[in-house]
């Protein structure tokens, strides 16, 4: 499978067909092969291109109908200081030592001493909620490790009865350590991809599954891989096994694309 | 939020040169529609706050990805929103209930949380009664596509209705949604947007 071959399909269009199809395409309703095929009538068909843009005054009010509900308060702060790439830091409060109008030295004393306690209490407090601010981080990663188990559990269950048909994806640059592997139940008709080694990407970028049926490719769905490049991605395909010859994995725009648009890091064959 | 599109452009130019000060003004002015879309989206707080903030890093590493020319910066924001919100569900292998939360019950979810009203939402609020007056059938297989991210299939799957049921519902919801909003944005006594 060249990364060619990836690319969109051609096919017959009958025009009343498909801008009945763009206000389905305009909310994001419609199925890849079904996208595939407004996407291309959008370029040669004026009637469609209007009924579009009929339809993205309506999208762009969809998108406000939402009536605006107040976001948790630091969260604006958490932000700002993860656009340094870094977490929020404690937030110590620097004492005012100014020091009093002159007075009896018992008095500059219990001042002295006052002002102290509160120095310490105030870095204590500060020392405090970096702590509860780590123990949440702690039980976060224990959550997401546990929902993880609880995933593989699914995952295990649901592949491993029935009939299952088993493809490799190798890397298109020869690159040995890098390989995926799909294992496909035929009977219940869903699919587990596991990949290891593939580079990291930016995080606006995504890896997407492919599956190359005829002239159609259609999405298995999204996936990204953790600092040790594996990953994995459980999903239910929308073609039988029977009509997909080949599979491939490409790197997407976040959210993922309606056809490949760059060339495939791995190919496998059914 | 009714903002000039220049204060916009002045924002962006400011994000561009990394200026710390116009993220903050930036997330001010619209982090929370920015968070009120990917709660909908999601229907958890804890996803919504991670939507929110890849967003907003995201215009931050990338404001060159917006053309003022294309659209108006608020539209755009909601767009990348809307997308990150549905990636993440599918990230989550989440399937939010299949009528999703009402709004008025995330209202009361949340809260002593204040709703803010704008001015420049008249046009959602608008839509969003116009939706109340379309058959149930065709709102909700509108609201799954748009908000959930389901496709035909996904929507005939879950709901066990034929495929083409399916079809024809999300085109005649949105083919008399369309003839609606005309009518109304032209005469719009037709729907009053005032919410009391």
């Amino acid at each position: 499978m060249s990364s060619e071959s990836l690319r969109a399909p051609a096919g017959s269009i009958n025009c009343d067909e498909i801008v009945a199809l763009v206000p389905a395409y305009a909310i994001g309703a419609t199925d890849p092969e079904e996208t595939l095929l407004v996407e291309k009538h959008l370029a040669d068909c004026p009637e469609a291109v209007a009924e579009l843009s009929a339809y993205s005054e309506i999208t762009e009010a969809l998108l406000a109908t939402s009536p605006v509900i107040a976001p948790p308060a630091d969260l604006g702060a958490r932000i700002v200081a993860a656009s340094r790439g870094s977490s929020v830091p404690a937030q110590i409060i620097r004492p005012d030592f100014t020091l009093p109008p002159k007075t009896s030295d018992l008095r500059r004393w219990v001042w002295l001493v006052g002002t102290m306690t509160a120095a310490v209490a105030v870095l204590l407090i500060a020392a405090n909620v970096v702590w509860i601010s780590e123990l949440r981080a702690v039980r976060q990663r224990e959550d997401r490790l546990l929902r993880l188990l609880e995933e593989q559990n699914l995952n295990v269950a649901s592949i491993g009865s029935g009939e299952a048909r088993v493809a490799v994806l190798t890397s298109t640059a020869g690159q040995t350590d890098l390989i995926g592997t799909l294992v496909w139940n035929v009977e219940e008709q869903n699919a587990l991809l596991y990949v290891s080694n593939l580079p990291d990407i930016p995080a606006d970028r995504v890896y997407q599954l492919w599956l190359l049926a005829g002239d159609l490719r259609i999405s298995g769905g999204v996936f990204r891989v953790d600092t040790g490049g594996m990953g994995w991605l459980r999903f239910q395909p929308d073609v039988a096994i029977e009509n997909v010859q080949a599979l491939g994995i490409t790197a997407e725009p976040e959210g993922g694309s309606e056809a490949p648009t760059s060339d495939p890091i791995l190919i496998g064959e059914i | 939020m009714n903002v000039p599109q220049s204060d916009d452009y002045e924002l962006m130019r400011r994000i561009s040169r990394q200026d710390e000060a116009a993220l903050s003004a930036l997330y001010e002015r619209y982090g929370g529609a920015v968070y009120s879309l990917a709660l909908r989206v999601t229907q958890l707080v804890e996803l919504a706050e991670e939507v929110t903030q890849d967003t907003m890093l995201k215009i931050w590493n990338h404001p060159e990805r917006w053309d003022p020319h294309k659209g108006r910066l608020l539209v755009w924001l909601l767009t990348v929103t809307r997308h990150a919100a549905i990636d993440r569900l599918r990230g989550e292998k989440r399937q939010p209930d299949l009528a999703g939360t009402p709004v008025e019950d995330m209202e009361n979810i949340l809260g002593t949380r204040a709703l803010v009203d704008d001015p420049d939402w008249q046009n959602g609020r608008l839509l969003r009664r116009l939706m109340g007056d379309l058959p149930a059938e065709q709102s909700t297989v509108i609201e799954l596509a748009f908000f959930q991210g389901y496709s035909h299939t996904d929507i005939a799957e879950k709901l066990r209705l034929p495929l083409g049921t399916v079809k024809t519902r999300v085109r005649l919801g949105l083919q008399k949604l369309r003839t609606l909003w005309e009518t109304a944005t032209v005469d719009p006594t037709t729907h009053n947007t005032n919410p009391i």
